[in-house]
């Protein structure tokens, strides 16, 4: 079934239509899930999983906006941002947020709706010049937020290595937004 | 102050293809209580009830999940390899112009299997190696790190065929386990750890539940956090074991990256000759950046049918030296392997 029929029929029959794409995207969406609800219980990780594919029901008019991704992406962006909204939702009432390995060491302004894309555009330009396997050690960090170790794993290089990696591009991606970037200076 | 998360709130299809993707396996039971709660709540919010249209609720399974718990070490193009071997007794090999040490014994058919692979790996025509490693990455599905992790090689035909030449035992995964002593124990190896054990920290950051694992082909790996931070990662390989490549010595050169190293060989205690490295590196070394200092030192030390080796890297307030390495080897039982 390509992404199409697969959107339409969540539109149409929506029990069959989740069905199928909890079928074909259950496993990806959980890995997300559980990795950035690291931590957290079991039902809350089921229950962000379940909102992500809620959320793609109501959303999934709109999958045209996103013409040049494919249903695969579209639906892992949901999970990422359901998960992620959970995991806000938590650290309000606990208090704790994801280590300070993610931060990126210049002030950049992300309320403004411009400031956004435009950072976001340059963090997009910083990771398509990354050769391999730094950009995918960036996007396994940083989008999927599998642990250094999780990636030294998957990639056969020394944690250490990966650590590097994560140090030297971030440090790239901070010199472009200092540089070309809408920062608070 | 902003973090790499948020601005990479959106993933480009190109980053989404270029990018190990992360598939866990799902049980029949998950499917169906994931798909129940979410078209529960879509009911809810469509028909006022989550039970107003119960007898539409199908669940279509047309067929069993194949469950495969696992994941994989992908073995990536490292650069050119060229060998040579060294006086103290572990095979070398030329890594994008530097020099490597293996922690493998150049006498053992480990190394000449791992020799005769990377010679196969060099002599590939343009982009069949990277089209190798593609169809790897397109192997790798059914990840779940979690419980254990599977072995994976670029070539998996030439593996078993040099496996067979050399008469040696190809790993296909490790199980993580929860003690040092269930580790052995399922490796049916000698508990050789001694008084270095009572470093490791089962709740030190670098580590979750999974801080000890064993293959199916006896070998084990710890990687844990130490009491004072440091991240250590050990490993003891039998001899007959296929290795695709390990280095003792992995220096990062790159313009971000200075590194200084020093080798030497030292003999523990209790008379087990070990080979060891220190290295230095200096992160974002230049005038006006700020430098991180990374210190790791690395050993290998051969015992009875075995190779032990391992990495320890400093935290970022700690500084390593040679006495820190050498008083951490002496407190191995390294006899316990050689019995």
């Amino acid at each position: 079934m390509n992404d199409r029929k697969l959107i339409r029929l969540i539109l149409e029959d929506p029990d069959r239509g989740i069905a199928k794409a909890v079928h074909l995207y259950g496993g990806i969406t959980k890995v997300i899930c559980r990795n950035i609800l690291r931590g957290f219980t079991p039902e809350d990780v089921e229950e962000a999983w379940s909102d992500s594919f809620v959320r793609l029901w109501q959303r999934a008019d709109r999958f045209d906006e996103h013409r040049n991704a494919s249903l695969r992406t579209f639906i892992c962006m949901i999970a990422r941002s359901t998960a992620l909204d959970k995991r806000r939702k938590c650290m309000r009432v606990f208090g704790v947020d994801f280590p300070d390995d993610e931060i990126v060491d210049v002030s950049v302004d992300i309320e403004n709706d411009f400031a956004r894309m435009r950072n976001e555009q340059i963090l997009h330009e910083v990771v398509a010049k990354m050769p391999e396997p730094d950009r995918t050690i960036f996007t396994m960090r940083f989008f999927y937020f599998f642990r250094v170790k999780d990636i030294a794993e998957r990639t056969d290089l020394k944690p250490k290595q990966v650590e590097y990696v994560l140090h030297s591009r971030k440090k790239k991606l901070q010199e472009a937004l200092q540089e070309r970037g809408i920062t608070n200076e | 102050m902003s973090k790499v998360y948020e601005l990479f709130s959106e993933l480009r299809e190109e980053e989404m293809q270029s990018s190990i993707s992360p598939v866990a396996s799902i049980t029949p039971d998950e499917e169906k209580k994931i798909t129940e709660m979410a078209l529960n709540q879509i009911h809810t919010k469509k028909y006022g009830s989550s039970t107003a249209k119960p007898a539409s609720v199908k669940m279509r399974f047309s067929r069993r999940w194949v469950i495969v718990a696992a994941s994989l070490v992908l073995v990536l193009g490292l650069g050119t390899i060229a060998y040579a071997t060294d006086l103290f007794g572990f095979g070398k090999v030329q890594f994008d112009g530097t020099e490597v040490e293996t922690a493998s014994a150049e006498d053992s058919n480990q190394y000449l299997a791992m020799k005769d692979y990377n010679d196969w790996i060099v002599s590939l025509p343009a982009g069949e190696s990277e089209k190798l490693i593609g169809e790897q990455i397109e192997h790798y599905k059914g990840y779940d790190g979690t419980s254990e992790y599977v072995i994976s090689y670029r070539n998996p035909e030439k593996v078993a065929e040099l496996a067979n030449k050399y008469d040696l035992k190809v790993e296909k995964k490790y199980l993580y386990t929860d003690s040092a002593a269930s580790m052995f124990s399922k490796a049916k190896m000698p508990d050789f750890l001694g008084s270095f054990a009572d470093n490791i920290d089962p709740t030190g950051g670098l580590s979750d539940k999974n801080l000890y694992s064993y293959s199916d082909q006896g070998a084990i790996r710890i990687y844990a956090a130490l009491a004072d931070g440091s991240s250590v990662d050990i490993s003891c390989v039998p001899n007959d074991v296929f290795r695709s490549f390990t280095a003792l010595y992995f220096p990062l050169n790159s313009a971000d990256i200075k590194s200084t190293d020093e080798k030497w060989n030292f003999q523990t205690g209790s008379g087990y000759d070990v080979r060891c490295s220190l290295v230095k590196s200096v992160l974002f070394a230049g005038e006006g950046e700020d430098e991180i200092a990374y210190d790791r030192i690395t050993f290998a030390v051969a015992v009875g049918d075995s190779i032990v080796s391992g990495e320890i890297g400093s935290n970022d307030q700690k500084a390593f030296s040679k006495a820190d390495l050498e008083k951490y080897l002496n407190e191995f039982d390294f006899a316990k392997l050689a019995d």
